[in-house]
């Protein structure tokens, strides 16, 4: 068990990419917002576009302080399949969100790849934290990001009545 | 046994840094990246961009320059953080401004910056900036042994 083993760089390596990636959409997010408005837009709905690509770019790297405290902190260092859930969910965002600027898709697509990807990342913390204190894992959504998506804990419907 | 002089005498004072030996780790792996990726973006700029030859030239030796100082960097920083000796932190102290110097060339003054290379070098800037930091810090606990 003293051994590292290659799960940590390649995870430190795909989070950095896709945090390389989200930077770039940052800084040239101007082709994507017009790809959202119709071919004649006025100045006051580029802004708004503008703005709501912005906040996702904003929570999406409010997340990523967060996952690279439980990087950095090491709780999640001998987990290794939230590891690898987490190296596959950084991975797929990369490559979506490199698509994303190079085809120019529309906006409302980023909140799909967000969803998809984060929700992967997001469980793998919520995983590893609570795993530091021996606890089972019961809540399929972590209690600090209640918004994000409606998941409400509730029963499966059983239309059979076999439970 | 007799006792070894030096910081590392008495036995179960462990003064190395834990974070200082995972930064330099990670900025390992993240500088060998760094280098491939710069490899196929000076091909991709040699073909795409017009270049002058001699400035080509000169980006691309001082990228394997700069390998062999990062490398020689990062294993002097390692081995003077586990072993507790001062001489090799202080060597790799001494070469982190050249590492840092090299960073923010292709950062600023490069002939063509690409926006992916301003935040790659910026993120070496960060490492080599926190990796100063936590060696001065480990530098200080290895000189407050040798005192006691």
């Amino acid at each position: 068990m003293g051994r590292i083993s290659g799960l940590v760089p390649s995870r430190f390596l795909t989070l950095l990419a896709h945090l390389v990636v989200v930077i770039t959409l940052f800084w040239s997010r101007d082709s994507n917002v017009q790809a959202c408005l119709p071919l004649t837009f006025t100045p006051e709905e580029y802004e708004q576009q503008d703005i709501q690509l912005v906040a996702a770019l904003s929570v999406t790297l409010g997340l990523f302080a967060v996952e690279l405290a439980g990087f950095f902190s090491g709780v999640s260092m001998f987990n290794s399949t939230q590891s690898l859930i987490s190296i596959a969910a950084h991975c797929s965002a990369s490559v979506a969100l490199s698509f994303f600027i190079f085809e120019r898709w529309e906006c409302t697509t980023y909140w799909y790849i967000f969803v998809f990807c984060r929700y992967g990342s997001i469980r793998c913390l919520g995983m590893g934290e609570e795993g530091l204190l021996n606890l089972k894992v019961l809540l399929p959504a972590p209690p600090h990001y209640p918004g994000l998506y409606s998941m409400p804990m509730q029963k499966k419907p059983d239309p059979l009545h076999i439970l | 046994l007799p006792p070894r002089d030096g910081p590392s005498e008495a036995p179960g004072k462990r003064l190395s840094s834990t974070p200082l030996e995972i930064l330099f780790f990670l900025n390992g792996w993240y500088y060998a990246t760094y280098f491939l990726l710069e490899l196929f973006i000076f091909l991709y700029k040699a073909l795409l961009l017009p270049y002058p030859t001699a400035n080509l030239v000169l980006d691309v030796v001082m990228l394997l320059l700069y390998l062999g100082i990062e490398v020689i960097r990062l294993f002097f920083g390692t081995k003077g953080n586990l072993c507790q000796r001062k001489m090799p932190l202080g060597f790799s102290v001494a070469l982190t401004f050249p590492s840092a110097m090299m960073a923010s060339y292709y950062l600023l003054l490069q002939t063509y910056v690409l926006r992916l290379e301003a935040i790659m070098n910026s993120i070496l800037l960060f490492f080599c900036g926190s990796e100063l930091l936590l060696e001065v810090l480990t530098l200080t606990a290895f000189s407050s042994m040798d005192r006691i």
